[in-house]
Parts: C-alpha cells; structure tokens; sequence
C-alpha cells in the first residue's frame, strides 16, 4: 500500500486522491473538451447548410464534415470524459489508487493516437462515410485503423477501472458495497467493453477489406454487427449519465437515494438488457426476420426502459426528500421552486433529465416498433431523437458534472461562474429547439444526411410541404442557440484550466 | 438504520449478486451477445440465396 | 449519499411510494411488450418477411428481364413499366436513380422487390413518408397495395455518394 506521497486530501469532499488518477482525470476530460470544440464547430457548419436559407456548405465539404462532427462527438467528446468519469469514480471515490497508472497513459496515447488519424483522414477527403461507414461505402485504411487504436485504448481504459476496483476492495479502501455512482459507471464499463468488442469484430475486418485482405463484406452483417457497436456505445452514454445525475444530485442538493436496492436493479437491468435496442436500427431491412426484431426490440428492450423509468423516479425523490428535509416543504412545489437553480449543476441535472426523458427517451421507444421505424426510419425524426438524448442528455450532464469536477481535481476555482450559471438554460432551450425541429420535419418527410431537400439537382422535381421550412429552421435557430451554449461551456472549463486560481 | 454488529445481520444474496462485478460483466456480456449477435447472424447465414 | 459507500445491508423493502410507481411502470412495459407482437399481426404493415440473398449482378438481370416485359414508356431516360397485379415487381436503386417508374393500380396486390446494384440506399416514399432499407446483396421484398391514386416519389435517405441528394424517382398509381 503506498499511500502518503502519491495523494492529497481534498479539502472540499474529504476524499483522498491519487495523483496519478488526478492527472489521467485531467487529460482525457482536457481531450474531451477539445474534441467536444472540434465537433461542436462542425455542427455550426452543418447546420447553417441543412437550412436552406443559408445553404453555407458545398456539397462535399458537408457530406466531410458531417462525418467528422458525428465522430468528433459520438466517440471523441463522451469516450474520452467517460474515461475521465471512470477514473474518478474507481480511484476517487473509493479512495484508491489507480490501477497500473502507466498502462491508463498508454491508453490515452491510443485514444489521442486513434482519434487524430481518424479526424485527419476525414480531412483530408479520404473517408465520406459517414459515422456509420456502411459497406461498400469504402474509406481509407487509416481511417479504420484510427478507429481500431481508438477502440483498442477506451478497452484498456476499461480495463484499469476494474482493475482499481478489484484493488480498491482487496485493500480495503471501502467498505461495503462501491458507492452507487461507481455501481452506475461499473454498468457503463461492462457495456463499453460489449460495445468495443463488436467494434472490433466489424473494423478489423472492415480494415482488412480496405487494404484487400477480405474481398467482400455483407453489408447486412456489418449492420447487425456495428450498430452492436454503434447504439451499445450509446448505452454506455445512458448509464453514465444516469450516474451523473446521481452525481450531480448528490453534489448540489445533498440528494441520497431511497433505495440503493432499486436504483442498482435498475442499473443491472440496464446491464442485461439496454445493449438490445442496437436492433432498432435494423427494423427496416431486409433478410432479418420479424421475431429477431420483436423479441429485441419488444420483450427484451422493454426491461431497460423498466430501468430508465425506475430512475425517472428515483431521482427527482431523491432530490425532493433532500429539499424537504431543508426545510422547503410549503405547498407541492417549494422544493422544486427554492432549489439552487443557479447551481449549473443542478440546472444540468434537471434538464438533462428532462430532455433525455421526453425528447429522446420515449421518442426513441416509440420509433423503435416496427411499424413506427417504417415512418420514421432514416428521416430527421431519428437525428431529432438522438440529439435529444445524447446532446440534451448526456452531454449536458457531462457539461453539469464537469463544472465540479474540473475544480474538484484540478483544485482550480471555477472561471465565469456566472456564465456558467445561465449555460445549462441556453443549450438546453438550444438543443429543445433543435430536437423538436428536427423531429417534426422528420415526421413530414425530411431525410437525414442530405445536402439539398430542396432537390435542385434531381432528375424529376420534388418538394416537401412548405410548412417543412418551418421546422428547419426552427431545427437551425435551436442549433446556434445550442452552439452558443456549448461555447460558453468550453469558454468555462478552458478559462478555468488556464487562469483558475489554485484553491487549498 | 440498523444496528451494525460484525457478521450478525447476514448479507441478502441478491446483495451478494448485485457486489459480484465478475458475474455482472460476464451477464452483461453473454445476454446481448446470444439473443442479439448469434441469433443475428444465424438468420444472415441460414437466409436462402437466389440462383438463377 | 449516491458517493459514499451505502450501509452495510442495503438490500430493503420498497417505500409504499415506490412499490406504486414501480408497478405502473412494469405494467406499462407489458402493455408495450404485448404491443408490438399484436401490431405485427393485426397491424398488416410490417417490414419485410421473406429473407433472400442475390447479388446484384442477378437482381440486375431479373429486373431488366421484369423492364423488358412490362415496359409502356419512358421519362427522363427511365423506363415505365406498368405490371400486371400479383407479379414481382422490381425496383433497383443505384447511384443515384431509382428504376424503373413503376405505374400500379389502386387496390391491387404487387410483390415488390427492391435491391441496390451499388452502395446502400434509403428507399423513402413521399408524401407517405415509408422508409425501408435497401443493401446491395439483399432484396427487400414487401407485399403491398396501394391505396390512393396519385403521384408519389422516391428520394433516398441513406448516404450514398456525392449524387445522393439528387437520387429521386417516381411511383404513379392509376
């Protein structure tokens, strides 16, 4: 055990953290933040094209930069704070030193590594393939590779969370059980590594075939396969977030679950069950049959909502008992009325939750039927649904948890806190705007991934009704608002690292 | 809350489940990787292929 | 706290609270589960259920030879063809054209059958907004019965190269 010269005390938690831990924290979540920026970026870019009032991009620089701002944020920004969050959650909150911290290095250096190359291919013109890269839509060697070292490093990441756990309890550092939070980012980790080893099994061979390896893919075996990939990695969001909205909770209002045994069923229900709403994106092809679809969609992915509804509950009374026990407990409402609204926190907390609830939650229920994905399959109501639940939901509860954490680890004072008050409000409004913009255009008709719904160039004419218009630029003043939003929460933490003043 | 004495409240077994990270992970992992991935691609090798 | 380590035995009895949002929630759930098996068979609008491989050097073949026989015009460059009820009707997506122009009656019954000879598509009908997804080596074959006369397009809404958003075509039902 050598503790002493490898930790601090915090002054603020009572916590002891490890140094090296404190350091990994700070890089992936620095990384984070930057690739948030990238892909933040490309979405101003791609957004002021989908409105055809501005029409800014040509169409090849759209179709380029839509696929580096979906890889920018779906793997870079969320993969690399998640890391970061696991770090905290293993070592700092058990009180225990990181696993092999030098192997955490290497890891990062593959994740930076990985991510670099990707983003530089899509560049360079070498992979407009979207964040899907559906064969035979074919890109460079390197692009894949770039997502392999990428995939290879967040699986050693994985691998020093369990580790630190495993030597977090043979040394004691707690007692009991691992504080819920951990419970909630340990059911992350467990679907990282289900959602990393479809990754592997569809891009290496997938790289393969782009150096000529493999002579043929099956593209419907690659969409069964990398959207086992694909929305698994979105599962691993969930429960990240949902664990930060313990977090957050915790953090803001003193809120303490009712209920450790229901909260964690929840969690484990999402282990056995979340990774099944991959088949959602599959319900309108060909040669799958109708019971593989139901029974994944259905039966099996109705148990995780049971657990997204438990925690739907959980969470709000928890936060009301802590109000109440304050002493907030006139009318129905004073809890919810009194509540530190200017803690960026917990206007995190509830928006987060709110909108991953009602945009993206039940909206992505909804259109997982059969019938419903015929309707909505491919047009703007599925990008609606999820920038409801990744953007409304986990990253702005990334956003809120990362507002503690950066002062909390690296023991620099929040810059613009102020800003920072008012930021959950404006990219939540933002991303409402955006969600239901897109949504309701979807509804109507509107494609995803498509330069020009005006179709100009098309051999026969064809125009949707105009009331589309409407709801694209509704989507596309959401969007800047949101793109606002976020560059106040960049605006923040960067401040912060670079002119925090060092507390105790 | 309870009293806490050493070893004298026996520890529920679905407590001990819900500790046992190992039988989690491996849950986590056979679950979806039987109903959705095997069975997956079972149907995509069993589908029939036209010929002329 | 949600970050401190729970009490030594947290495996406890629900509040009354909890035990009643729980259970709606659960039969909700069942509500949903029970759902979505009936819609598919009382709903009679399902993706497809008859699973068949053919490269698309094959699909190519068999609908020229289903152009060849039912042609009636042109438009654009794009054959019309007008298919008898209940034949096999092919629709191929490529980059960036959907072909043929099929004319279908109201109330009567095609097999449709639709493939890509190329990269992936999305075939997505308008104004009906029905989206199915097409890949080349697989055809989706759907049973369906137009309903209502009228001329529909076809856009795509799976990316498909440089072209896809010009990738337009057409069904007319008489």
């Amino acid at each position: 055990m050598e503790y002493g010269k490898d930790f601090r005390t915090c002054s603020v938690t009572g916590l002891k953290v490890h140094l090296p831990a404190q350091n990994l924290i700070t890089i992936n979540a620095v990384t984070s933040v930057v690739f948030l920026l990238v892909g933040g970026l490309m979405a101003l870019l791609i957004l002021l094209t989908r409105w055809p009032a501005v029409h800014l991009l040509p169409a090849d620089l759209f179709y380029r930069f839509l696929t580096l701002h979906a890889i920018a944020m779906l793997v870079a920004w969320i993969i690399f704070f998640e890391i970061a969050g696991l770090y905290f959650g293993a070592a700092v909150l058990l009180n225990s030193r990181l696993a092999a911290p030098k192997t955490a290095w290497l890891a990062y250096l593959l994740m930076l590594g990985g991510a670099a190359m990707v983003a530089v291919e899509i560049l360079r013109g070498r992979a407009d393939v979207m964040f899907t890269s559906y064969v035979p839509l074919q890109a460079s060697p390197a692009y894949y590779l770039g997502v392999i070292l990428f995939a290879v490093g967040a699986l050693i990441g994985c691998g020093v969370f369990f580790g630190t756990i495993v030597i977090a309890r043979s040394e004691k550092t707690y007692t009991g059980s691992i504080p819920l939070v951990t419970f909630g980012l340990m059911a992350a980790a467990i679907i990282a590594v289900f959602t990393l080893a479809c990754g592997a099994i569809i891009y290496i061979p997938t790289f393969l075939w782009s150096i000529g390896i493999i002579s043929h893919i099956d593209p419907g075996i690659y969409r069964l396969v990398f959207w086992g990939f694909g929305h698994a990695s979105q599962q691993i969001n969930v429960c990240a977030m949902v664990a930060c909205w313990y977090l957050l909770g915790a953090l803001t209002v003193g809120a303490k679950p009712l209920n450790e045994k229901i909260c964690r069923s929840a969690f484990v229900l999402y282990i056995l069950f979340i990774n099944l709403a991959s088949e959602h994106h599959l319900l309108t092809d060909p040669t799958l049959s109708s019971a593989h679809k139901v029974a994944n969609t259905s039966y099996f992915m109705y148990a995780a909502v049971l657990a997204s509804l438990i925690h739907a509950m959980a969470i709000p009374a928890a936060v009301e008992v802590a109000q109440r026990k304050k002493g907030f407990t006139r009318g129905l409402f004073e809890w919810l009325v009194k509540a530190p609204w200017k803690e960026p926190g917990f206007s995190a907390l509830i928006f987060s939750l709110l909108m991953f609830g009602f945009l993206g939650g039940i909206t992505g229920v909804v259109i997982g039927t059969e019938q419903i994905s015929i309707r909505a399959h491919n047009t703007w109501m599925i990008t609606g649904h999820f920038h409801g639940t990744v953007v409304g939901g986990t990253t702005l509860a990334f956003m809120g948890t990362a507002y503690y954490l950066i002062p909390l680890i690296t023991r620099k004072q929040l810059v613009g806190k102020s800003l920072a008050s008012i930021q959950p409000f404006v990219f939540g409004i933002g991303i409402t705007l955006l969600s239901v913009g897109m949504m309701t255009a979807g509804t109507l008709g509107v494609p995803r991934r498509h330069w020009d719904i005006t179709f100009a160039d098309s051999l026969f004419p064809f125009s949707f009704d105009p009331s589309v218009l409407m709801f694209v630029s509704l989507a596309a003043v959401g969007g800047i608002l949101a793109a606002v939003g976020g560059a106040m929460f960049v605006g923040v933490s960067v401040s912060t690292l670079l002119f925090g003043k060092k507390m105790a | 809350m309870e009293k806490e004495k050493q070893g004298e409240e026996k520890i529920p077994t679905w407590q001990l489940f819900f500790d046992d990270f190992f039988l989690l992970f491996l849950l986590g992992i056979t679950v979806p990787t039987i109903i959705y991935l095997v069975w997956g691609l079972f149907e995509f090798a069993n589908a029939p292929i036209y010929s002329p | 706290m949600a970050i401190t380590s729970p009490e030594r035995v947290w495996w406890k009895p629900a509040d009354k609270q909890e035990k009643t949002w729980i259970t709606i929630a659960i039969i909700w759930c069942v509500i949903l589960t029970i759902m979505m098996p009936l819609m598919h068979i009382i709903g009679k609008q399902n993706p497809s259920s008859e699973p068949l491989k053919i490269s698309p050097m094959n699909f190519g073949k068999l609908a020229n030879e289903f152009i060849d026989k039912y042609k009636v015009g042109e438009e654009q460059g794009i054959p019309v063809v007008h298919p008898p009820e209940g034949s096999d009707v092919y629709l191929v997506g490529k980059m960036w054209s959907w072909s043929p122009i099929l004319e279908l009656e109201a109330g009567k019954r095609y097999k449709l059958h639709i493939s890509s000879m190329d990269l992936m598509h999305g075939f997505s009908l308008q104004p009906l907004v029905t989206n199915f997804q097409i890949l080349p080596g697989h055809d989706n074959i759907l049973n369906i019965t137009p309903t209502t006369p009228g001329v529909y397009h076809i856009i795509c809404n799976e990316f498909c190269g440089i072209g896809h958003h010009t990738m337009v075509g057409k069904i007319i039902v008489k």
